[in-house]
């Protein structure tokens, strides 16, 4: 079902063609045998008039020929057996006697050829009779088997054949190069469309036949929508990104001030409240965020890796020196990789949040990262409970996949050697 | 009991057997069974041969005449036949024509009948004259010359000729008939020797000795290989060959369908028509010399000769041959 349509094409019409030049075959086979067995059967014929034309009439007998002459010109003609039989209706006068003698079926017809096995052998008979006077009659029946005729039709069959596989191969080409032909527009379509960016809806201007014509003003309407909706997704991304950050933020920031210098009788509530804040600003600015990456193409650019992870490091300083978590930091390999900045960045800052929150005070997270063979390596160990005990990670994981995917890599998390959980996120630039 | 048995069983025998003329038989092994019309010594050397190539063989060698080897083939009597080989051109092909010989191929330097009859050997036909009472037949180069000569109406064969009667003779009755059939001439010439005075004989052996002894002049259409052998001895007998052609009689083999052995036989006409050549007289081989003394017209392997095997055309044939003595034939 999935079969290209230049295939589907190419052997349906090669399917037509082979019973066409089938048809042709067996046709030119058929005119061949009736034309060679008309050749025989005049020659036949001629053999047997000249008989008839022999026989007289002395002293009230009939007498005729059997011309020598005339049977050698059948013998030059092929090499075939003869059977021949005169008779005047009464006695056989010459000739064999045990002849399959088959009468025309319309009465009074003169001539007749048919064909008959006679000592074991498919033989071709003529019958010719010639009346004498009244109801008297001489009937000459004369035959010859069919060697050369069967060899001479499968000679020409033969050649027909190789005509037939000639004109084959060259109609087949032919078809296979018409086809290119009239698929190149669908082609031309299929190319343009795969050198496109994801996110590039503009219209086609590829010049198609009137055929297609309707297909592309479809396709080009269709990618028209789609390109409206995805850059009004984008507007609201965007402008949800930038009406509700800086709010939520600054609420989850008030909410903290207020927790610091509540009464004693709030201070449990408002330390709940801005907890609750902290966490709707983290889930947020999470969720925005893998808006904005599902909604974007990567931009990929050459980047140091060990910049880029530092400068994420930095947004997380704070934290850890809140709640005197050393973060260390290794990196391995040179030179500058093709990576998506921002996606990585944000992929970062998922997993690194979550090793904070889940490591003790006074605990360490390990960050290293590696460049080799074209990977880059980013491996994060914390001193938290591990799997087992780890929180929902929810929309940080989903955007560490996407990311992951974005750079054909990939992300696994491990037990870490001495406890803790290990992340390895590995891209390829 | 058990010799009476024995007596019985080889009395039998030889009441089945007494249309053989000759047998022959060579080696030991599976038999293969040869019913021919050549004459042993002419071929014993190649029989030989063959043998010794073939040494799991028993070549049953059978020499019979070639109306009788016909009529048993027809009939059936002949099961045992692995190969019919016979100078009787017209009751060969008539044999092939009727649907009894197997075909196969073997490699051979005269295109068979339908991959079924085998030319193996020819035998050129020759007249004969007596070089002491004729000797100006010696001058004359072709049979149309010779017709002038006759026609003169001078008694020039005073002993007259001989030829063969083709009421008898089946060999002079093909020959014959050929003769008429290639030649235009064929009824003035020997409607012409009949006015000379025409001797008609059963056999080759009688014109040889006649014109040999001096009591005919002439013969015509006979086998060269009789005649050579005797040039030495009849010092008056001479070879004529007309100029204008020389017919030549294929000696033609055919394998029966129900032939035991055909493997064998056709390992035989291979031979025969292969290595075997050289062992037969130089006359007598299929690859024909290029200075030959006349055009040469083998009698053609074709059904065309069966016809004269017809009632019909043989009574048509002998009676016009009949009224070459009544002088009605022109």
């Amino acid at each position: 079902m999935n079969s290209s349509l230049r295939a589907r094409l190419f052997t349906r019409t090669l399917v037509m063609l082979a019973i066409t030049l089938a048809v042709v075959f067996s046709g030119t086979q058929l005119i061949a045998r009736n034309s060679l067995q008309k050749a025989q059967d005049n020659a036949l014929q001629a053999v047997a008039q000249v008989i008839a034309d022999s026989v007289t009439r002395e002293n009230g007998q009939l007498t005729f020929d059997l011309p020598f002459e005339a049977f050698e010109v059948l013998a030059y003609q092929s090499q075939e057996a003869l059977a021949y039989q005169v008779s005047d209706g009464e006695r056989i006068l010459a000739g064999a006697e045990d002849l399959p003698l088959i009468l025309p079926r319309v009465p009074g017809q003169l001539t007749h050829a048919y064909t008959q096995v006679f000592n074991s052998e498919a033989m071709r008979f003529f019958y010719l009779n010639k009346p004498i006077r009244g109801t008297q009659s001489i009937a000459i029946v004369i035959g010859q088997t069919q060697t050369g005729l069967v060899r001479e039709v499968n000679g020409l069959a033969l050649q027909a054949a190789a005509f037939c596989l000639v004109a084959f191969l060259l109609v087949s080409g032919l078809l296979y190069g018409v086809l290119n032909l009239a698929l190149r527009p669908l082609r031309s379509i299929e190319k343009a469309l795969a050198k496109r960016a994801d996110d590039d809806f503009s219209k086609l201007d590829t010049q198609v036949p009137k055929e297609i014509s309707t297909l592309l003003a479809e396709l080009n309407r269709v990618m028209g929508t789609h390109e409206k909706l995805l850059e009004q997704s984008r507007r609201f991304i965007a402008e949800a990104t930038h009406q509700l950050r800086t709010p939520i933020a600054a609420l989850a920031a008030r909410a903290d001030l207020i927790a610091r210098n509540a009464p004693s009788e709030f201070a449990e509530d408002a330390t709940e409240l801005a907890g609750q804040a902290r966490e709707t600003s983290r889930l947020s600015h999470q969720l925005l965020t893998q808006a904005t990456l599902s909604y974007r193409t990567p931009e990929k650019k050459p980047c140091d890796p060990r910049e880029l992870i530092q400068q994420t490091l930095r947004r997380f300083d704070f934290i850890a020196e809140q709640r005197d978590i050393e973060i260390h930091f290794q990196h391995t390999g040179e030179g500058t990789f093709l990576l998506d900045p921002l996606g990585v960045r944000e992929a970062l800052a998922c997993l690194l949040e979550n090793a904070l929150q889940v490591t003790p005070t006074l605990g360490d997270v390990w960050i290293s990262s590696r460049c080799e063979l074209g990977c880059l390596t980013i491996k994060i160990l914390d001193q938290g409970p591990g799997f087992s005990d780890m929180p929902n990670q929810g929309l940080g994981l989903s955007i560490v996949k996407q990311v992951a995917d974005n750079h054909d890599g990939a992300v696994t998390f491990n037990h870490g050697p001495q406890g803790g959980a290990e992340c390895e996120l590995l891209l390829r630039g | 009991m058990r010799a009476i048995v024995a007596g019985l069983t080889l009395l039998f025998s030889s009441i089945a057997l007494a249309w053989i003329e000759e047998e022959r038989v060579l080696g030991q092994g599976t038999t293969l069974t040869v019913y021919a019309t050549y004459d042993v010594p002419a071929v014993l050397p190649l029989l030989e041969a063959f043998s010794n190539a073939n040494p799991d063989l028993k070549l049953i060698y059978r020499v019979a005449s070639s109306q009788d080897l016909y009529d048993r083939v027809l009939r059936g009597e002949l099961p045992d036949a692995d190969l019919v080989f016979s100078s009787a051109v017209a009751l060969q092909v008539d044999s092939v024509n009727r649907g009894l010989a197997q075909r196969f191929s073997v490699p051979a330097p005269q295109a068979p009948w339908r991959a079924q009859l085998y030319t193996l050997s020819v035998e050129p036909i020759v007249s004969i004259y007596n070089r002491k009472k004729a000797p100006w037949i010696g001058q004359i180069t072709d049979r149309n010359q010779m017709t002038a000569q006759l026609q003169s109406g001078l008694r020039i064969l005073p002993d007259g000729a001989m030829t063969y009667d083709p009421s008898v003779s089946g060999v002079g009755y093909q020959l014959l008939t050929q003769d008429a059939e290639q030649s235009g001439s064929f009824w003035t010439f020997y409607g012409e020797l009949e006015k000379q005075k025409l001797e008609l004989a059963c056999c080759t052996s009688d014109m040889i000795n006649a014109v040999a002894s001096g009591r005919r002049d002439l013969a015509t259409n006979l086998l060269q290989s009789y005649v050579l052998p005797l040039l030495d001895q009849y010092e008056d007998l001479a070879i004529k060959i007309w100029t204008d052609y020389q017919l030549v009689l294929p000696r033609t083999a055919w394998i029966p369908k129900t032939a035991p052995n055909s493997a064998g036989a056709q390992e035989f006409v291979s031979f025969f028509i292969g290595e075997g050549q050289v062992l037969l007289p130089q006359n007598n081989r299929l690859e024909r010399p290029t200075n030959l003394a006349a055009p040469q017209k083998p009698i053609r392997l074709t059904p065309s000769q069966t016809l004269y095997l017809d009632r019909v055309k043989r009574d048509q044939f002998l009676h016009r041959w009949n009224q070459l003595s009544t002088g009605e034939v022109q």
